[in-house]
């Protein structure tokens, strides 16, 4: 079944599907989510359900060209609005782009922001990109992100410092005041 | 105010289509699966196919073979309430549904039943229905049923209701609401004794399970809907 007939059959209301949907996705989710809760398995159960389900409940919203960017998202960001409610976060390099600056906190809800990252990104090489996903997106630790794509540390952290200025410049390019 | 900016919160925006760093995972996805299809499912139940099931139609047929139909109108569009037999029996509809449908520019056909507005013009076609199912007061499943395109689409909405007959208690399966922009959105013609479902009306009851055999009141004909005889022909 390809993701179009699957999606098909889920705003069928088709339980099947949505059974099918956790076997070919679930995987994925659950490793975003523990990646991030570490050492947290019911936190990590329970947040993997909450994908599922709230997939199953905007079905109607689900693309199939997007299906498993869609999943990741919501995986990715639930585990992270956990960790902040634990008042805990991951050990990311300079994560702080500014601090007391005038940009308004809510920044990441607004539909534009998808688009700087995107433009950000873009100024970037394939692997420096890539670098960068892993460490902000998912969390991964520079170390273990090295490693996967057989890159020197060094050279990794250096990326990771090309990145943050392309956001950076590309923040202040659209206005936003530090 | 003055704010404290986080690349990880930034990056809440985006979103990763192209390189699904997939890792180890702490979760036992078997427990997952049944907690999330049980929620998911909920009260939702297939309906067993029952012993005798008889559909009712609620057509203008039916004013030719001698029953009458009490109808309402609602939203601009004409909706039975009720059939009332030539053998002196009836049927009063309980549910008051509103026209499941709405035609928005660009041609798109926008399921809006229960407050939902969902973009349906994809996922229906001549051969293919929407269903859509819900519970009515006695905590039955009902089903809506849309089929067709923008300019030639159709609905039928099947309520259960119990009847009996024989000395048996039997579920009728009474259709409801064929309205559409056209004269004829779930039937191919208007002739009382040819058949008169489409093809993804047929599909819905296909997947429905509800093997039927359709009575037109009055007439004292029978029609076997079922996969010999798909469009529902006079049985021989």
């Amino acid at each position: 079944m390809t993701d179009r007939e699957l999606i098909r059959a889920l705003n069928k209301g088709d339980v099947h599907a949505l059974e099918e949907l956790i076997d070919r996705y679930g995987k994925y989710v659950s490793s975003v989510v523990s990646r991030i809760l570490s050492g947290r398995r019911q936190d990590c159960e329970e947040l993997t359900e909450d994908v599922f389900l709230a997939a199953w409940e905007n079905r109607h919203k689900l693309r199939e060209d997007k299906l498993k960017g869609y999943l990741g998202a919501i995986a990715r960001n639930k585990a992270f609005n956990r960790l902040r409610d634990l008042q805990e976060e991951l050990p990311l390099e300079d994560d702080i782009l500014f601090e007391d600056s005038d940009i308004p906190c809510d920044l990441a809800e607004k539909k534009d922001t998808a688009r700087l990252i995107e433009r950000a990104l873009s100024q970037l090489e394939p692997q420096q990109k890539e670098l960068f996903v892993r460490h902000y997106w998912y969390g991964q630790t520079v170390k273990e992100a090295a490693n996967e794509m057989q890159v020197n540390f060094s050279t990794a952290k250096t990326w990771l410092a090309r990145g943050r200025e392309q956001l950076k410049e590309i923040l202040i390019k659209e206005g936003y005041e530090l | 105010m003055k704010n404290t900016i986080k690349i990880s919160r930034l990056m809440d925006a985006y979103t990763d289509d192209e390189f699904f760093i997939q890792g180890e995972s702490e979760v036992n996805m078997d427990t997952v699966k049944n907690n999330v299809i049980e929620k998911a499912a909920g009260a939702k139940r297939r309906i067993k196919p029952l012993v005798k099931v008889l559909i009712g139609v609620a057509a203008a047929a039916i004013l030719a073979a001698g029953g009458a139909t009490a109808m309402a109108t609602r939203g601009g569009y004409t909706t039975p309430t009720g059939i009332s037999m030539s053998d002196g029996g009836g049927l009063d509809y309980a549910e008051d549904r509103e026209h499941p449908i709405k035609v928005e520019e660009g041609n798109r056909l926008m399921f809006v039943a229960d407050g939902q507005h969902i973009d349906i013009t994809d996922l229906v076609d001549e051969n293919t229905p929407y269903i859509y199912t819900y519970q009515n007061s006695d905590g039955d499943d009902c089903y809506t049923v849309v089929g067709g395109a923008a300019d030639d689409y159709g609905y039928i909405e099947l309520l259960p209701y119990k009847i009996e007959e024989d000395g048996e208690n039997i579920v009728v399966w009474m259709e409801m609401g064929w309205n559409s922009r056209l004269p004829e959105p779930a039937y191919h013609d208007t002739d009382p004794l040819r058949p008169w479902f489409k093809p993804w009306c047929l599909a819905a009851f296909d997947e429905l399970g509800l093997w039927s055999e359709i009575r037109n009141w009055g007439e004292n004909v029978w029609f076997e809907l079922n996969e010999a005889t798909r469009y529902g022909y006079p049985a021989e």
